[in-house]
């Protein structure tokens, strides 16, 4: 089973026991802010099994911003979103990277308690999270331009500046 | 130091120097008061990250003791600096007033944020003495943890060499406060500053940590440091 993969910030998703204030069904609301919809859809990344197209999918990802950063991720088992009704669209990504682009989809018709049911499906799950350094990200972005795969002018240009290249 | 009335803020304003002598500003007397009084309690200034906000308001109030007794004579104010003498800004406002816009702004990775170039326009004008107030706020339980964290990060991306130094007292000392979000923005925080003098406080913080994803995250940013030593 494939792994989905949101960009996220980390510590929202701490696993720490859970707030007292919380009852037992209830989730925390921090990892809500990681989960922010348009059109009532989110955008997610379908990871190959062996997850060997991580690395490949944050540098383009992170290649798209202002400017190289960290890179946190949080990773759960696709099969959930059939547990909780999810629909899931094939639909092509925004990066320089064609082959990135091709694991982009939509989680679509989301409703607060469909999301309501992801959050608390996924923090009951074995979910991992995870972070590349920016240094790390810098590294592979100018390794993608070697190898072509990114086009240096195609970049953001304070991404271009703030990489030296400008 | 001098002591002059706001009347745009209609309240007693303090103006102080920085210990360079190269920077003025003013804040509010009440904060003043507030930080002598804890500077006064303290012992010395070892330069050492400390644990508590407590510890956070003495070295603030020490400092601030240490630019009311620098000011005349001792480190002339340079003639650029004519009209902020003449116009002193409230710099506690213009800190809590861009922490108060922050709570609205959405941060997000690899993105600049208006937050930080606030900051940044901040120290670049007072210097080492905006730091000490950004430290104030925040070890005010009132302060948002995420909007503390991201001032931790944003500090440490300006390139400002006269403030470094505090920079790095302040990031060192974020590393033990109570919120894990602002634990992990000052250990983002170092990974940026990239001076490896944070090595033996970030190797403490990491013996401490109870957070098992932070823990695992402030070793990454210590082989990033170990690695520029």
């Amino acid at each position: 089973m494939p792994f989905v993969l949101r960009r996220i910030n980390r510590a929202r998703w701490y696993k720490t026991p859970a707030a007292p204030f919380l009852a037992k069904a209830d989730v925390p609301a921090d990892p809500f802010g990681d989960l922010r919809t348009t059109s009532n859809k989110l955008s997610v990344w379908w990871l190959d099994e062996d997850r060997s197209n991580l690395r490949r999918i944050a540098t383009a990802v992170a290649a798209t911003c202002h400017k190289p950063d960290k890179f946190d991720y949080l990773l759960f088992d696709s099969g959930i979103l059939g547990s909780v009704d999810i629909r899931v669209e094939q639909t092509g990504g925004a990066t320089q990277d064609h082959q990135v682009n091709r694991c982009h989809r939509d989680l679509v018709e989301l409703s607060g308690r469909k999301l309501f049911m992801l959050v608390k499906a996924i923090m009951t799950s074995d979910y991992k999270t995870g972070r590349f350094p920016g240094r790390d990200i810098k590294t592979w972005v100018e390794e993608a331009v070697g190898s072509g795969r990114l086009d240096l002018h195609k970049l953001p240009k304070s991404f271009q500046e703030k990489m030296g290249r400008l | 130091m001098s002591r002059f009335y706001d009347s745009e803020t209609s309240s007693a304003a303090v103006e102080i120097v920085d210990p360079s002598g190269l920077t003025r500003a003013s804040v509010s007397e009440d904060l003043l008061t507030e930080m002598r009084r804890s500077g006064e309690s303290s012992g010395t200034y070892d330069h050492q990250p400390c644990d508590g906000l407590l510890d956070i308001m003495r070295r603030i109030g020490e400092d601030l003791i240490r630019a009311d007794t620098a000011i005349p004579g001792e480190h002339p104010i340079p003639e650029s600096s004519t009209a902020q003498k003449r116009h002193p800004a409230r710099l506690d406002e213009s800190v809590q007033a861009a922490f108060r816009a922050a709570q609205d702004e959405v941060f997000e990775d690899g993105a600049d944020s208006l937050f930080s170039e606030e900051l940044s326009h901040l120290v670049h004008r007072y210097g080492a003495i905006s730091v000490s107030v950004v430290a104030h706020l925040l070890s005010s339980p009132r302060t948002d943890v995420e909007v503390a964290a991201q001032a931790l990060r944003s500090l440490a991306e300006i390139k400002h060499p006269a403030s470094h130094d505090r920079r790095l007292w302040l990031l060192e000392t974020g590393l033990g406060h109570a919120s894990s979000w602002v634990r992990d923005g000052a250990a983002l925080g170092l990974a940026s500053l990239d001076d490896p003098a944070a090595i033996p406080a970030l190797e403490g913080a990491i013996e401490r940590e109870e957070v098992e994803e932070l823990r695992e995250d402030m070793e990454k940013v210590l082989v990033g440091l170990a690695r520029d030593r």
